[in-house]
């Protein structure tokens, strides 16, 4: 029967082709705008870690003091050096890591190649197991080439391509900031969006080129190109930076069930209130510690200006639709006569009424697809003329596209269900009497 | 016109009255509140940096590695890129404003001052700064060269600034009685005396909050790190050429640097505001195809009543309705339902702001934004109205008894 219903909604198109394709038309237009202001919400508010990001966690305690801080009530969202050193020894946590983002300069084993500077982050030997960062080849830094400083770098896919073209980098050497470091492995691919691990300036911002091990960089004296933020003016030099409440650090660490968690808050705690009580700080301890998800929502990733346009653009949405409403309601009106002649011939009202959500569906599908269109080509424009990073980023998947096609079925069947209740409620003696 | 058969006829059929009423109440509210939004941004795109932009661009230098006595260096670059004769003059940096970097402050009144009275961005600059940058200064005096310290890696403490140059605005923060002049800040333990102040100056990022946007200050160091912010001013109509021209320049100077992201300032401009006009451009194009949605569904729904009530027209114009009377009935009808949906519109608009208001921290919706869009939608409504309204006066008097 439901086979049936779909002949007739063909031969109902055919027959009324302009009401038909404008409905279609306003159906796919409201589905692309929504869903092309949908891809960046989406881009943004992705999980970037989904399989770990409860178990990822960043502490933070307020080194820096009420005056410094930026917000009253939340600590830095950094840590200073002389806290990561102490975190470390934390008894609690599968793995754990501080890290920084620094600048390098490369000098090509070619010479007639002019130097160029690249990210590099500097990060402890957990970093990668934590983040599962997967290699394409070699193997990461060890705790103890942490330890004994080793000048050993990990590199990107990328970068790799870029300075060792075809070859296998891993074993040779580079020359970073005119040392020479030893290639231990080399990553595939990985460039989780939002970059949650470090949302200092662009959270959307690429990951690094080169990584090395956190020690090396504190022993090479390498300076962080993200924010420093400090109570006092630490005084000259590397040591006296180093010895500072200044924060500059992030740091992550793994804890896998709620009571590790439970249990590392505790210790946070009563780590920042013996430095409390030791002298360092002035001010009573605040400490606060957030998983990966907590995190990105503190941190308020997604700009207002997404979340406003992804409002309108389902305000649009629904627009379109009251529209469909409109058009589909003439288009049943239109067709009461041969409504009435299968009331009249013992078609129940129940069957209309399906019959009618047939080509309702028909719509949707036709509309769906429409607007899948209308989305890749809204996406691309969008692409053009928001900033690179976010152009990057975004992009449209199977996921997307499924979403998609259901919400257009969904909406238009919301909006045929009025029209085709009441083409169902046709009186046939009314109809025949023409 | 009478009214009355028109409120009748609504009554016996309102769904389509409805449709077009929800459809005209929901493009109000989406209308206006974006429209508002776009001048909003709009504005904010608008406001100057306050420097010489046309023919300012800038560039990082990165030392290459291992090498020292940045300052030596740097002095050598600056005289080399000055004595260019396309050169206005140059400066070097660690940040500028749109651009990004710098330090930024918390700057009070008197030491210890618990919050600060006001965030401010600190740029480092020689006594070159304002006129490379292109700043007017209104008040005081420019930095003097015994006045310049250096700054460094290692003595990293901009705070220390005996003398600093703040934005206008930032001076009329601080002091509001306009009597800035040769008062002292602190950034830190020690005063910095107000020495001169510029018209104009943006802090370091386009995004920061509105009411601190052109807090700016000064201060005379020389920064001497391994990476500075080259800032470089040419002359009239040259910067073009300057800029494919100052990296062999600085090559000749020394080869082991590395030179990146060179930018003009109309560029570092552009690059700064770019969210701001996507957004505008995205708001925009949602609003002209709502309006023309909108538009659309007014001809569908009326070319279907006037389908629907063929006969009665025909026995009206039978009855000796002018053809004219028959537009007027279907504009006057158009004007009452849009009319309705407007008003509703106008709460639903006034809802929607509300809320973005609150949680979005945006400005309220002037009353003009309604109106305007008010008569956006009656003037569409009308010129909707007008092709399925003509048909129908065309509805020849027979009908009435076919």
């Amino acid at each position: 029967m439901i086979a049936y219903y779909f002949r007739i909604a063909l031969n109902s198109f055919k027959r009324n082709i302009i009401l038909t394709a404008l409905t279609i038309a306003t159906i796919s237009i409201g589905i692309g705008g929504a869903m092309s202001t949908f891809t960046v919400y989406y881009a943004m508010s992705g999980d970037p870690i989904p399989w770990k990001s409860s178990r990822l966690y960043t502490p933070q305690l307020d080194s820096i003091g009420p005056k410094a801080r930026s917000k009253s009530d939340e600590p830095p969202d950094m840590i200073s050096y002389q806290d990561a050193k102490a975190l470390m020894q934390v008894p609690v946590g599968e793995h754990r890591a501080a890290m920084y983002q620094t600048r390098m300069t490369v000098t090509p084993n070619d010479p007639n190649q002019a130097q160029f500077a690249i990210s590099a982050r500097a990060a402890g030997a957990d970093f990668f197991t934590m983040f599962d960062i997967p290699f394409k080849s070699g193997r990461p830094w060890t705790a103890a080439d942490d330890e004994a400083r080793s000048d050993v770098v990990v590199i990107s896919s990328k970068f790799a391509e870029r300075v060792f073209h075809d070859a296998d980098p891993v074993g040779r050497a580079i020359v970073l900031n005119a040392h020479e470091y030893r290639v231990l492995g080399v990553l595939k691919p990985w460039d989780p969006a939002p970059r949650f691990y470090d949302l200092t300036g662009d959270s959307l911002a690429q990951s690094d080129n080169v990584f090395l091990p956190f020690n090396t960089a504190i022993g090479h004296q390498m300076t962080t190109i993200g924010h420093t933020e400090c109570e006092n003016d630490p005084g000259p030099g590397w040591q006296n930076m180093i010895a500072s409440n200044c924060v500059w650090l992030q740091y992550w660490v793994q804890l896998d069930t709620s009571s590790d968690a439970q249990r590392y808050l505790q210790l946070l705690g009563q780590y920042a209130s013996d430095q409390q009580h030791a002298g360092r700080f002035s001010w009573l301890p605040m400490v606060r510690l957030r998983n990966v998800r907590q995190w990105l929502a503190y941190k308020e990733v997604i700009p207002t200006q997404v979340q406003v346009v992804m409002l309108l653009g389902f305000g649009f949405l629904l627009v379109c639709l009251v529209n469909a409403v409109g058009l589909m309601l003439a288009k049943f009106t239109g067709r009461t006569a041969d409504l009435g002649i299968r009331r009249a011939l013992g078609a129940t009202q129940r069957d209309l009424f399906v019959q009618c959500l047939c080509e309702t569906a028909l719509v949707g599908v036709l509309g769906g697809l429409a607007g899948l269109l209308m989305a890749l080509g809204g996406s691309a424009l969008e692409r053009a003329i928001v900033d690179e990073n976010l152009a990057r980023v975004t992009h449209i998947d199977i996921f997307l596209i499924l979403i998609t096609l259901l919400l257009a079925e969904f909406a238009t069947l919301c909006a045929g269900l009025y029209p085709a209740w009441r083409a169902s409620r046709i009186q046939p003696a009314l109809q025949l009497k023409i | 016109m009478e009214i009355r058969p028109i409120l009748s006829a609504m009554r016996r059929n309102p769904i389509g009255g409805i449709l077009i009423v929800l459809q005209i109440a929901l493009t109000v509210a989406i209308v206006c509140n974006a429209l508002f939004i776009v001048q909003q941004q709009t504005q904010l795109m608008r406001r100057p940096s306050g420097l010489e932009e046309a023919s300012l661009f800038s560039f990082y230098n990165i030392w290459g590695g291992g090498s020292d006595d940045f300052k030596a260096k740097t002095q050598t670059d600056l005289n080399a890129i000055r004595e260019m004769s396309d050169v206005e003059d140059a400066t070097v940096t660690l940040g500028l404003p749109l651009l990004g970097g710098g330090y930024s402050f918390s700057v009070s009144l008197y030491p210890d001052q618990p919050k600060g009275v006001t965030n401010a961005s600190l740029f480092p600059v020689d006594t070159h700064g304002i006129k490379t940058l292109g700043l007017n200064l209104v008040a005081g005096r420019n930095f003097n060269a015994d006045e310049i310290r250096d700054l460094d890696q290692d003595h990293d403490n901009p705070e220390s600034a005996t003398v600093v140059i703040v934005s206008k605005a930032l001076a009329d923060r601080l002091f509001p009685d306009g009597q800035a002049l040769g008062r002292a800040i602190y950034l830190g333990k020690t005063p910095s005396t107000i020495i001169g102040i510029v018209e104009t100056m943006q802090a370091s990022h386009a995004t920061t909050a509105t009411d601190i946007a052109d807090h700016a200050l000064l201060a005379p160091f020389q920064w001497q790190g391994s990476t500075a912010l080259y800032a470089v001013r040419a002359k009239p109509g040259k910067r073009d050429a300057l800029m494919q021209a100052i990296p062999t320049k600085l090559a000749q100077v020394n080869h082991s640097r590395v030179i990146g992201r060179m930018s003009s300032f109309e560029d570092v401009r552009k690059d700064a505001y770019r969210p701001l006009r996507a957004m505008a451009i995205i708001l925009g194009c949602v609003s002209l195809m709502l309006i023309a949605i909108t538009g659309l569904g007014i001809v569908g729904l009326t070319s279907y009543w006037v389908a629907q009530r063929r006969r009665q027209i025909g026995i009206r114009r039978a009855l000796g309705a002018r053809r004219v009377d028959i537009l007027a009935y279907f504009h006057t009808e158009n004007f009452l339902v849009v009319g309705m949906g407007a008003v509703a519109g106008i709460i639903l608009a006034k809802g929607t702001n509300m809320l973005v208001v609150e949680h979005f921290e945006m400005a309220q919706l002037p009353y003009a934004y309604i109106f305007f869009s008010v008569l956006i939608v009656l003037l569409l409504g009308q010129l909707s109205v007008l092709w399925p309204a003509v048909r129908a006066s065309h509805i020849p008097p027979v009908q009435a008894i076919r």
